[in-house]
């Protein structure tokens, strides 16, 4: 298995890049190590992989860590960092009414975003990051007492494991990534001639956690790229229609299909970022500017979805009432809710509703004593 | 009484022609034009950067994309098109602070001034890119374009004018996006 996570890589600031790239070589070669270690200990150790296949695994808290308890009332969180994840509430809040999991559940989104002048792909360090994360599922923890936690943020969820947090709560957690992994698996042995380009934020194209897992699942690292789309999410927030939505769009599909080796394959597009999902129409048409045959547009949102309804108790009660909240340290816009409310009320009032009507509340976590001012 | 009639209707005709001319804005037909190959190169490090890339390629206008290019980036470049706008979270993602950008936009900027390089600057992010932290790199590019490009709905208050005015910079602002490709044409000589 390949350890080398910046094969296949299209980047916006390649001058950013060079400078790190002496502190990556130092990560890589420990990588190596580990994953060395971790494919020894796959031969003399049975395995169940939640990537779907034997051998070596990046471990995975895949279904056996959401354990809902079986209460008549549940109280669900989902977080992302900005308002992507809202659109993944939004499909489990409509799927959750008919399949009886509880008597009711009460949805609450947190947005994990600290700033509106910053964000976890513009801290420092991954130590950082982790550090951020951690204070805001533990001041998330306060607030809500939840059940289960679903990180619906790709960023979030490669970041996760390095928490403090991670290595302490008793809640269960889920992240989008096992989930986005299995769906691009899948469409990938379908279809062996095609190639899958990979669409996300810095942090999540730089940590790679996706090709790993593919490549763990036997999928040859050639066969997927990657495009990292810097403020992307931001634009689409602000609206997933818009004028600059598309031509960001249009310039990171430009960018990611000049890459690709010719002749050209069939390509998959895999958005993994959870906010990319509002402007599908957008993805489409930039893919049909460039004339290159797009086999699908793979989102992850609605895979995570679908795990959630799988480990969730159905059938328990005759329906489930649902009730939706929203909590941010930061202010949401009034056009934004407006815009991203148009988008979610086709699917969920409850979710549409309750993003109207956030609660904003500054002091839910500290940040400001752990991150290093620029 | 007819005479008073024809004199009023004079008059108007003649208001009419002299706020035609005063007006900069929405000038038909700017007379600055340029050549290929452009740098493009950010101002403040928004991914309005990769707005301006789109639109020149779709143009079919040659450019060298670098966000963070320096001095050295314009040797055998004819044109330098520089994205202004600010983004706290470009700027941290690129690794630098506001202070580092305007230091390095300086520093080109300069150079394209000693190599009789001529600036186009374009705004195109609205009132989403205008604040402080954009302000400053509007009017430090101002100061020394030769033309700017701009989307109306970043000019409410009349800065991006009345910068572009002191430095006796020609402006065409465009209610959309889009509409930018036939100024850039028009400057090109794709028309």
């Amino acid at each position: 298995m390949s350890a080398s996570c910046s094969d296949n890589v299209i980047n916006s600031h390649p001058e950013a890049e060079a400078r790190d790239l002496n502190n990556k070589a130092s990560v890589k070669i420990a990588t190596a190590a580990l994953t060395g270690l971790l494919a020894v200990i796959s031969l003399i150790a049975p395995a169940v992989t939640g990537a779907g296949g034997v051998g070596v695994q990046i471990p995975a808290p895949s279904a056996a860590a959401l354990s809902i308890p079986s209460k008549e009332e549940i109280t669900l969180l989902v977080t992302d960092s900005g308002l992507g994840g809202l659109s993944i509430m939004a499909e489990t809040a409509a799927r959750l009414k008919g399949a009886g999991i509880a008597r009711k559940v009460h949805l609450v989104f947190v947005n994990a975003l600290f700033s509106n002048e910053s964000g976890y792909n513009s801290l420092r360090s991954r130590g950082e990051k982790s550090l951020v994360f951690s204070s805001a599922l533990r001041g998330m923890e306060r607030a809500v007492r939840p059940d289960a936690i679903v990180i619906g943020c790709n960023t979030l969820s490669v970041v996760y494991e390095e928490t403090e947090f991670a290595r302490t709560t008793r809640i269960p957690v889920e992240r989008i990534i096992d989930p986005g992994v299995a769906l691009f698996r899948r469409a990938l042995e379908r279809r062996p001639e095609a190639a899958l380009v990979l669409f996300g934020t810095e942090t999540t194209i730089g940590e790679g956690t996706h090709r790993q897992a593919l490549a763990a699942s036997g999928i040859p690292a050639a066969r997927v790229h990657a495009k990292a789309c810097p403020e992307l999410a931001a634009y689409i927030e602000n609206d997933w229609k818009g004028e600059e939505a598309r031509f960001v769009i249009a310039s990171y599909v430009d960018e990611a299909l000049t890459a690709l080796p010719q002749p050209k394959p069939p390509v998959y597009a895999g958005l993994v970022c959870t906010h990319y999902g509002y402007s599908r129409e957008l993805w489409e048409a930039a893919f049909k500017e460039n004339g290159v045959r797009l086999l699908e547009i793979l989102n992850p949102n609605s895979a995570l979805t679908d795990r959630l309804m799988q480990v969730m108790p159905a059938g328990r009660f005759k329906e489930t009432a649902i009730d939706a909240q929203v909590i941010s340290m930061v202010e949401i816009a009034a056009a934004k809710r407006k815009a991203l409310g148009n988008w979610l009320g086709g699917i969920s009032p409850e979710v549409a509703a309750a993003l109207a009507n956030y609660q904003l509340r500054p002091d839910l976590f500290e940040w400001k004593s752990l991150v290093t001012p620029r | 009484m007819k005479s008073k009639s024809m004199f009023i209707v004079c008059l108007l005709i003649m208001l009419a022609a002299a706020l035609a001319v005063a007006a900069p804005q929405d000038k038909k037909g700017l007379t600055f034009s340029a050549s290929e190959p452009v740098l493009l190169t950010s101002a403040g490090q928004s991914a309005d950067s990769q707005i301006v890339k789109v639109l020149l390629e779709r143009n079919k206008i040659a450019v060298k994309f670098l966000p963070l290019g320096g001095p050295e980036d314009l040797a055998g470049i004819k044109t330098l098109v520089i994205a202004v706008g600010g983004s706290s979270k470009g700027l941290g993602a690129a690794g630098i602070d506001a202070d580092k950008e305007l230091a390095r936009v300086q520093k080109i900027l300069d150079q394209a001034k000693a190599a009789g390089i001529p600036v186009l600057a374009m705004h195109v992010g609205g009132i989403s890119k205008r604040g402080e932290l954009s302000d400053r790199f509007i009017s430090q590019v101002l100061a020394v374009s030769s033309c700017l490009l701009a989307v109306k709905e970043g000019d409410q208050d009349g800065f991006l004018t009345q910068t572009a005015a002191k430095g006796k910079v020609p402006a065409q602002f465009v209610e959309r996006i889009s509409e930018l490709q036939e100024p850039l044409k028009s400057i090109f000589g794709r028309k």
